[in-house]
């Protein structure tokens, strides 16, 4: 299993967005911890036959808003080489915690990949964390 | 960030350190290769930037990739087999790259499976 990794990009006008990834190989109907941001969120996920399924455990005092897909316009998934043996997918959430005058929005990107002959899911999962 | 793309990718782990197979291509970012020269299993990873990136590697530390170069990253042995997880992240043009990699027994024997989910301004 893979802990979660932070990373920080810092941006020309002095602010920055952090990073946060995971993966880790999950049975169908475990639910797991996959991203974690001390006192802001955490992001548990479980996958049960083609549903993906998260939680968002809001840490801070402000209010929990969530959407669904984000950036669909855009979005493209790209399968290359023998990956499509390994039914790969993914979903999108974005979500804003914190207190009125310090708002943080997370835009997620889940990627799924199954292992039929192990009976696991991969789970991966990459936040991108911003000041609002 | 509002550009995302999900790219997966499947290949034969290859032993020429000078050729390594082609797993995953991350537009605009970088590609990333897969080879085992006889040591086990590295990730090529080559900058397709004009600017320096920054490769973090789960529990081994950064390191940073200049215009056009490349590095090798080994894969890290684990309970559930050879894993690797990196981010590789750009300043200018904004880019945020996790990639997870593990290898797979196969009816073609030994394959690199690989995941990169990259988000990024366009």
């Amino acid at each position: 299993m893979t802990s979660v990794m932070a990373g920080e990009i810092g941006l020309p006008d002095g602010a920055s967005v952090h990073v946060l990834s995971a993966s880790k190989d999950l049975e169908p109907g475990v639910r797991a911890m996959l991203l974690l941001a001390e006192g802001l969120f955490r992001l548990d996920i479980m996958v049960i036959g083609d549903a993906l399924q998260t939680f968002v455990r809001n840490l801070t005092s402000g209010e929990l808003a969530l959407t669904g897909e984000v950036g669909q316009p855009r979005v493209a998934t790209t399968t290359l080489g023998l990956a499509a043996r390994y039914a790969p997918g993914r979903a999108d959430l974005r979500f804003a915690v914190g207190p009125e005058d310090d708002r943080v929005v997370t835009e997620v990107t889940i990627a799924t990949l199954r292992f039929g002959d192990r009976g696991l899911i991969r789970v991966s999962a990459q936040g991108i964390v911003r000041r609002a | 960030m509002t550009d995302t793309v999900v790219i997966s990718g499947a290949a034969p782990v290859g032993a020429d350190a000078a050729a390594p197979t082609p797993l995953l291509s991350v537009p605009d970012v970088a590609e990333l290769g897969i080879v085992d020269p006889g040591q086990g299993a590295q990730l090529i990873v080559h900058n397709a930037t004009a600017a320096p990136l920054s490769v973090a590697v789960d529990d081994s530390g950064d390191l940073s990739l200049g215009p056009g170069d490349r590095a090798a990253v080994p894969l890290r042995s684990t309970d559930d087999g050879d894993r690797l997880h990196v981010q590789i992240l750009s300043a200018a043009p904004l880019r945020a790259v996790t990639a997870i990699v593990t290898i797979e027994a196969s009816e073609e024997g030994r394959i690199a499976v690989g995941q990169a989910i990259a988000a990024g301004t366009p």
